[in-house]
C-alpha cells in the first residue's frame, strides 16, 4: 500500500536535490519538468485530479519552455 | 542605516503575521471551524445547490467567484507587469530564433506534433467545457490551448505562428476573464441579487439552477480565451528577436 508512496517521494527529494546542484542549466530544468511529472502523479494518488491535471500541464509545459527560452536568452552554465 | 530600517521593519512585519499564525486553530484537529462548517456543507449540499458535479469548479466559481475574480485580475497584472519590462511588438509580426537561424527542426517532430496538436486542442475544449461535469476547468483548457500554439511557434517559427492569431481583437481576448466577470456581476445586481452570487431572484428553482450553470460556463470561456492570450502574450514578448524588426522599424 504505502511502497509507491515511499518512491515516489524518495524520488522527490532526489530530483530536487538534483535540481539545486546541476550547473547544466537547460539538465535542471529537464529535471524540474519530470520532477513536476512525478508531482502530478503524486497528486492524483493523493485524489486531487484537478491539480494533478495542472501540474501536468503548468509544470511540465509551460515552466520549462518559459525556463528554456530564458536560458537561450541568457547564458548555459551557472557560474 | 538604511539595512537597520528594512530590517526593522522586516521584523515588525513578521511580528504581526506570527500574531496571526498564533492565534489560528491548531492544524488537522476534526472539530475546527472550517472542518465542521465549510468543508462539510460544500460537500453535503453544493452538488444540489450549484448544480455542479464537479465539487472543485462549484467551490471556485460559484461559492468563491470573488476570489477567482481576483485571480483574473492578478494575471491581468502580471501580464501588464511583464509587457512594461518586455515592451510589445509595434505592427504585430515578431521573428524568433527559428526563423532568423538556418536550422530547421527536423521532419519527425514535425510530423509527429501534426497528428498530435489537433488532439492536444481538443482535449483543451473538452476541459473547458466539460468542466462543470468531470475534471478539469477553464485555467486548465486556456493554459492548454496556448502551450499548443506555443509549441507549434517553437517547431514551425513564430512568424507562421503569428499569422494564425487574429491581432485586432488580441487585447479583448487578453481582458476576456475580467470583462467577463464584471458583466456575469453587474447581471445578479441588475437583477436584484449581489456581485457575482450567480443567481437571479424570483424565479423558479429548476430554472435558478440553469441560469447559474450557464452563467458559470460563460464566466469558464471567459477565463479559458483569457489565460490562452495572455500566456501566448508573455511568450512572444520574451520569445522574439530584438535586432531586426526593431532597428527596421526605427530608422
Amino acid at each position: 500500500m504505502y511502497e509507491p508512496n515511499i518512491i515516489l517521494f524518495s524520488f522527490l527529494i532526489i530530483a530536487a536535490l538534483a535540481v539545486a546542484y546541476t550547473k547544466d542549466l537547460i539538465v535542471a530544468t529537464i529535471i524540474f519538468s519530470v520532477y513536476s511529472l512525478v508531482m502530478a502523479i503524486v497528486w492524483q494518488r493523493l485524489s486531487a485530479p484537478d491539480l494533478a491535471l495542472t501540474e501536468a500541464i503548468v509544470g511540465t509545459g509551460v515552466t520549462t519552455i518559459i525556463f528554456i527560452v530564458t536560458i537561450s536568452k541568457t547564458s548555459r552554465r551557472e557560474e | 542605516m538604511r539595512k537597520i530600517l528594512i530590517s526593522l521593519s522586516l521584523l515588525f512585519f513578521g511580528l504581526f503575521l506570527f500574531r496571526t499564525v498564533v492565534e489560528l486553530p491548531e492544524r488537522d484537529k476534526p472539530d475546527n471551524p472550517s472542518q465542521v462548517y465549510t468543508a462539510s456543507h460544500y460537500l453535503k449540499k453544493g452538488v444540489k445547490e450549484t448544480g455542479i458535479k464537479n465539487i472543485v469548479t462549484a467551490i471556485s466559481l460559484n461559492y468563491r467567484a470573488y476570489d477567482t475574480f481576483g485571480e483574473t485580475i492578478l494575471i491581468f497584472t502580471a501580464l501588464c507587469s511583464v509587457l512594461t519590462i518586455f515592451k510589445r511588438e509595434k505592427h504585430k509580426i515578431s521573428y524568433s530564433m527559428i526563423d532568423v537561424s538556418h536550422f530547421k527542426s527536423s521532419i519527425i517532430v514535425q510530423t509527429v506534433l501534426t497528428i498530435f496538436l489537433p488532439f492536444s486542442v481538443l482535449f483543451a475544449f473538452y476541459l473547458t467545457l466539460y468542466g462543470t461535469n468531470s475534471v478539469g476547468g477553464g485555467l486548465q483548457g486556456g493554459i492548454l490551448l496556448g502551450s499548443s500554439m506555443i509549441i507549434f511557434s517553437i517547431i514551425f517559427g513564430s512568424a507562421k505562428a503569428m499569422d494564425k492569431i487574429s491581432y485586432p481583437f488580441w487585447v479583448f481576448f487578453e481582458g476576456a476573464a475580467v470583462f467577463t466577470f464584471v458583466l456575469v456581476g453587474l447581471a445578479g445586481i441588475i437583477f436584484g441579487a449581489n456581485f457575482l452570487t450567480l443567481i437571479i431572484p424570483g424565479i423558479s428553482a429548476s430554472y435558478q439552477l440553469l441560469v447559474s450553470k450557464v452563467m458559470l460556463i460563460l464566466l469558464q470561456i471567459g477565463f479559458t480565451i483569457s489565460s490562452m492570450a495572455i500566456l501566448i502574450s508573455i511568450f512572444f514578448s520574451m520569445y522574439r528577436e530584438e535586432t531586426q524588426s526593431a532597428s527596421e522599424s526605427h530608422s
